[in-house]
């Protein structure tokens, strides 16, 4: 302590917004990179220790909901209620796939304002960098994932799927997802945090949403359903994992592009933005 | 720039929303305003809102302590997150020169499933130690927590006294250049209370500031140079602890008796006369007089009597079954008298409390509280602290000095 004293940090707090001195909050949102990141790491260690240690079955927990989505579909698709032509790949398989990766993106999505609400005692006591939830958020999320695509991966080997080499390279739209899940769970964090109706909201059209995705069955070729889907940012995504993983259908590579590039400009923008507003949040959250 | 101060509050402001759907709505205005760049300077309350705190400045120096005092609703945990940097000012400037800390009871970070050891590792990062200082510190961290045994034990199998000790052992251990303590070391118990505050004395001997907020005035006593007294989220008093402190008691003596007067009870028996003199010199008896009118008869009736002082800790209670005194309540009223040879109080406001029982202390069927008020008058300086006023005789043989010399 007495050290340093010639180099003392000093901080100024006022009413001014940050924004007016944009190269200050970068240099500053930098500057607490390392520290956050060290944290990060340490709350993740927690929020995953402590979530399975009540269990029985521990983490095979973060495997039920997908397996049991999937078995619902492949039964319907058994007994000839629906027909989904998933091509060569078998449909259990398809639909694993997609769930599993739709999950992938939900759980990015919800991440941020999960780590606002459940960390909300610690965020009115203790200065700390607030990234560090974001960054704690995506480590849980991708601990769960890679569980997940462990199941996917034994489950195509069983069906004899026609599993590529290039599917190490999955990693790359798994990081496009979680891009995507988390910038846009970021930029609603702030409205969310203030007002339930966010968290209710995402509830509600997380289902109708799925179906407008080419999760459980692939893209159509016209129609309505085929038009939006052309559009929904998310298909491109996954048109990318299904190629990548078994070599079926085509990559729109300038869709995935767009989409993963979009999202990477945005984050740097929900970043700021979320250091931005995060005194205003505290403000307004009861301990 | 080393002799500039450690926390400089400048005309400070803050507002706050009383109602929580227009706090939400201004919640999402402000954040607007925030992007947009307009910040959140204000100088006008919108509907519902209040100044929790107005024009407020002082400093802090280096190795300094500064106290905060002020009733409930105040300002002061306001004030020290403005200072911590977690909310933002509405007005004024707030210069921060070091790291600041919080000295709390970490039960937030804690994870009531993860033992004693795994909180531990993340309530030292919360609070900003590294990986390597985390190692370094650890065994410290156990030893101050008093916590060995119990390690490895999840934290729900820990009393709440074990959880805050433990909260506060890593707390403690952090090294700021600024240590903010809100009121935390009234939990716990005394010892580990004591224990805190030499820590804290520690610090402060390096050259850390400290800014202290405690409803104790002996706390602040203690361990300030000098004090802000917050009314009203408006700075009433700056200055020296010792006449801050004096004036902040007979304040807390005079506003706490009328909310002390409470009454409860049947409705069987009430206190229709008290004869109580306002005011003693400490020392001096007393007599107290008291009327009680009563419906009907009592069958055992037990009166206690009792004394409480401005901060509302009993000073005294006794009742006619310990004494062994014979009473009874008939129909009309009944006289009592009492009469305290002594009354060795320090000075301050102390109230009188009259309680009615039947047969059993829990039949009540009167409680009176502050039902006299007594203003005890002294030097003030003469006694200590506490609540009684006594003289010791110190003697200090020559040896024992030179002892305490080496």
């Amino acid at each position: 302590m007495a050290t340093a004293r010639a180099e003392l940090p000093v901080r100024v707090y006022t009413p001014e917004s940050p924004i007016r001195h944009p190269l200050t909050l970068v240099r500053q949102a930098i500057g607490e990179l390392k520290v956050a990141r060290s944290l990060a790491w340490r709350l993740a260690v927690r929020d995953i220790s402590a979530q399975y240690r009540q269990t029985f079955l521990g983490y095979l927990w973060t495997l039920l909901p997908a397996v049991m989505i999937t078995l619902v579909w492949v039964t319907l698709e058994h007994a000839a209620v629906v027909h989904i032509d998933s091509g060569t790949v078998p449909y259990a398989v398809f639909a694993l796939t997609g769930v599993i990766f739709w999950t992938l993106f939900l759980d990015s999505l919800n991440s941020p304002l999960n780590q606002l609400s459940g960390n909300r005692n610690m965020l009115v006591r203790v200065q700390f960098p607030p990234e560090a939830l974001l960054f704690s958020g995506v480590i849980q999320v991708a601990f769960s994932f890679v569980i997940k695509l462990a199941l996917l991966l034994v489950v195509a080997a069983a069906l004899s799927a026609p599993l590529q080499w290039t599917a190490v390279l999955v990693v790359i739209p798994a990081a496009a997802f979680v891009a995507f899940g988390v910038v846009l769970g970021t930029l609603l964090a702030p409205l969310g945090a203030l007002y339930k109706d966010i968290q209710q909201g995402l509830l509600a059209i997380v289902m109708p949403l799925m179906f407008l995705t080419p999760v459980i069955y692939p893209p159509p070729e016209t129609g309505v359903a085929a038009t939006v889907m052309h559009y929904n940012p998310l298909s491109p995504l996954f048109a990318l994992t299904r190629y990548l993983l078994y070599g079926t259908g085509s990559i729109a590579w300038e869709g995935f592009l767009l989409v993963f590039g979009g999202t990477l400009v945005v984050a740097a923008f929900g970043w700021l933005l979320f250091r931005l507003v995060m005194p205003l949040l505290i403000e307004r959250m009861d301990a | 720039m080393s002799g500039a101060p450690a926390v400089e509050v400048s005309r400070v402001s803050k507002r706050y929303c009383r109602s929580l759907k227009r706090s939400l709505w201004y919640g999402v205005r402000d954040i607007g305003n925030e992007i947009s760049g307009r910040g959140q300077q204000a100088d006008h309350l919108r509907p519902s809102e209040f100044w929790a705190l107005e024009d407020v400045s002082f400093a802090v120096e280096r190795g300094e302590s500064l106290g905060l005092v002020g009733h409930n609703g105040a300002g002061k945990t306001t004030l020290l997150k403005l200072i911590n940097g977690l909310v933002k000012p509405s007005a004024g400037m707030i210069t921060v020169r070091g790291s600041v800390r919080a000295l709390i009871a970490l039960g937030a970070g804690f994870n009531p499933v993860l033992t004693g050891r795994e909180n531990i590792r993340v309530a030292s990062a919360v609070l900003g130690f590294s990986e390597q200082e985390t190692r370094d510190q650890f065994d410290a961290i156990v030893a101050f927590s008093e916590l060995e045994e119990f390690i490895d034990a999840p934290v729900q199998t820990y009393s709440s006294g074990m959880a805050a000790r433990l909260g506060f052992a890593v707390a403690v251990h952090t090294r700021p250049d600024i240590l903010l303590v809100d009121e935390v070391l009234a939990v716990g118990d005394l010892r580990f209370g004591m224990k805190c505050f030499q820590k804290i004395a520690e610090f402060r001997a390096e050259g850390g500031a400290i800014i202290l907020v405690s409803h104790n005035p002996y706390t602040i006593r203690t361990n300030c140079d000098r004090v802000v007294w917050l009314e009203h989220g408006k700075v009433r008093e700056i200055g020296d602890v010792t006449d801050i402190c004096d004036a902040y008691e007979v304040e807390m003596g005079r506003e706490s008796t009328p909310s002390l007067q409470q009454r409860y009870g049947d409705g069987t028996i009430h206190v229709s006369e008290i004869e109580c003199p306002a005011e003693i010199a400490t020392g001096a008896g007393l007599s107290i007089r008291v009327v009680l009118e009563s419906d009907r008869k009592l069958d055992r009736p037990i009166i206690q009597v009792s004394f409480t002082a401005a901060a509302g800790q009993h000073v005294a209670i006794n009742d006619t079954v310990t004494d062994q005194v014979d009473i009874a309540i008939e129909r009309g009223p009944n006289v009592f008298e009492l009469y305290y040879p002594t009354l060795p109080l320090r000075p301050g406001v102390y109230t009188f409390n009259v309680a009615v029982s039947e047969q059993l202390m829990t039949n009540l069927r009167l409680m009176d509280l502050g039902v006299g008020r007594i203003e005890v008058r002294g030097d003030r300086d003469e006694h200590g602290a506490g609540v009684l006023a006594l003289a010791p005789i110190w003697h200090v043989e020559a040896a024992s000095r030179n002892e305490a010399a080496r």
